[in-house]
């Protein structure tokens, strides 16, 4: 037998072996270099959380404060204003000015009212959400009907708050833009997860069309990126269907911790 | 060193089973044949090659086996140059595709003076195997550098061309020393050595098969990726 041989034969392997080994580390590699972008992926996604709820949280703060002061700033100053036209003692000549004073004190009482829904502090989202379908009139052009199912509960301040304001903009969306007959609006209060669906009968919308300016006549669905914004802020999701002359339907749905029943959530909060 | 006449048995079938595996990857290849990049139809005319390449081999043994060597020379450049256009196919850098484009070139040119001046055709032509071997496996392992620089297939064992250069570099690293001692080891009366060789070089040819029938299962489905960056 050739002397070469053997030499070959045990290099061979060696070559074989070496070769693999190549193959390995850069399966290795990859699947590190795979772990660590999905890390950094994690945080980017984590800090993009931050910053939308903290600039939701500031626009809330911001809410609070024009609120306060045009409730106790200009509201104040109305009335005082009304209390010294009324001690002129001549409400033959002061009447109309009064009554112009009391429409602007009611004004800014609904204003106010709108930017920091007191009833949401003070009795929870169940009697909020009651109070919201209530401020839509009854024989206005859109019947707006809300309803709850499941156990009313009381949620964490700030979660109440975002959820409020979804069912707002949507109720403010449907308002504005849908010309509808009926909005229903229903929210679930499930066992760790709270549910919202929207449905309404008007003349709906293109979902394809978002980032083109809307025809007359027709809505382009854009409320739906603010919805979108509020909702990620609570790692909800958010499904819609809708198509010109359809109306207009969205689910929402959110992870929701409730507070035990003997919890009260406290009144002062940060937002 | 005496090699026992039941391991020459097991050798000479090892060889026969490892011609026979080359019909996994081809039946794969046709049934999937409308669902194939083309990266993946120019590895089954490879395939194809190979096959004619050895049923000419067969009948130029019966009835010119002087031309025996001549074939498997052609065979070698054919080759080379497939697996090259595979390449330029897939890897995405312009100053490699330039470069296989030269080293197309001058490897032709250097299996022609391989083939008709410095080995000649009479024998195996251990230069151009050992050039082949380093091109393609250079070439693979740019294909890997890319893999790892885009980053965008997250399960590497089920991309075929990933499956393909692993096969490359298994074979051509398992069967470079062969091709470089190949002619100094099989002297036709020494049909131990002859054998060893060619059993050697099948046992690598019947994982590198394995490993194209599996790029075939897995060429032209959905592989789970990620966006590229």
């Amino acid at each position: 037998m050739n002397s070469w041989l053997l030499p070959v034969m045990l290099a061979t392997p060696v070559l074989l072996l070496l070769a693999l080994g190549i193959v390995g580390f850069v399966l290795r590699y990859q699947r590190r270099l795979l772990r660590q972008q999905e890390q950094l992926r994690q945080v980017r996604d984590a800090s993009q959380q931050q910053a939308l709820e903290a600039a939701l949280l500031a626009q809330e703060d911001e809410r609070r404060r024009i609120a306060a002061d045009l409730h106790d700033g200009v509201g104040t100053t109305l009335a005082i204003a009304k209390l010294h036209l009324s001690t002129l003692g001549q409400p033959n000549l002061t009447e109309e000015a009064t009554a112009l004073l009391d429409q602007a004190i009611g004004e800014v009482r609904r204003i106010s009212r709108n930017l920091l829904p007191a009833a949401l502090q003070k009795f929870g989202l169940p009697f909020a959400l009651d109070a919201l379908a209530r401020t839509v009139p009854a024989d206005g052009p859109t019947h707006v009907i809300i309803e709850q199912r499941g156990q009313p509960r009381r949620l964490d301040p700030k979660r109440e708050l975002i959820v409020f304001r979804v069912v707002q903009e949507l109720l403010g969306n449907g308002l504005r833009h849908a010309h509808a007959e009926t909005i229903e609006v229903s929210v679930d209060f499930g066992p760790d997860y709270l549910s919202l669906q929207y449905r309404d009968n008007g003349v709906g919308f293109d979902p394809a069309a978002g980032d083109l300016p809307p025809a007359p006549g027709t809505r382009s669905g854009l409320g739906l990126t603010n919805l979108r914004s509020r909702v990620a802020v609570l790692h909800g999701t958010l499904r819609h269907d809708s198509a010109p002359g359809a109306g207009s339907k969205v689910w929402i749905s959110f992870p929701i911790p409730y507070l035990p029943a003997d919890q009260k959530p406290a009144l002062t909060t940060s937002v | 060193m005496h090699i026992p006449s039941w391991l020459l048995t097991f050798c000479e079938y090892l060889e026969q089973t490892a011609s026979l595996v080359v019909l996994l990857p081809l039946g794969l290849a046709f049934w999937r044949w409308p669902r194939l990049p083309k990266t993946m139809r120019l590895m089954t005319v490879y395939l194809v090659f190979t096959e004619l390449v050895l049923l000419a081999s067969s009948l130029v043994e019966l009835y010119r086996p002087a031309w025996s060597y001549g074939i498997w020379h052609f065979f070698t450049l054919v080759q080379t140059l497939l697996f090259f256009r595979i390449y330029y196919l897939t890897l995405s850098s312009p100053a490699v595709r330039l470069l296989i484009q030269f080293a197309a070139v001058g490897f032709t040119v250097f299996a022609f003076l391989d083939s008709l001046y410095l080995e000649g055709l009479q024998q195996v032509n251990s230069y151009t195997h050992v050039a082949q071997s380093a091109l393609l496996i250079g070439l693979a392992l740019l294909y890997f550098e890319q893999l790892l620089n885009e980053l965008h297939i997250t399960r590497l064992e089920q991309d075929p061309l990933f499956l393909v250069s692993t096969a490359v570099v298994l074979y051509f690293s398992g069967t470079v020393l062969l091709y470089v001692f190949v002619n100094k080891l099989s002297a036709p009366a020494d049909y131990a050595s002859h054998q060893v060789i060619y059993t050697l070089n099948s046992m690598v040819n019947l994982v590198q098969y394995l490993l194209f029938a599996l790029a075939f299962w897995y060429a032209g489905r959905t592989l789970p990726s990620q966006s590229r960056p």
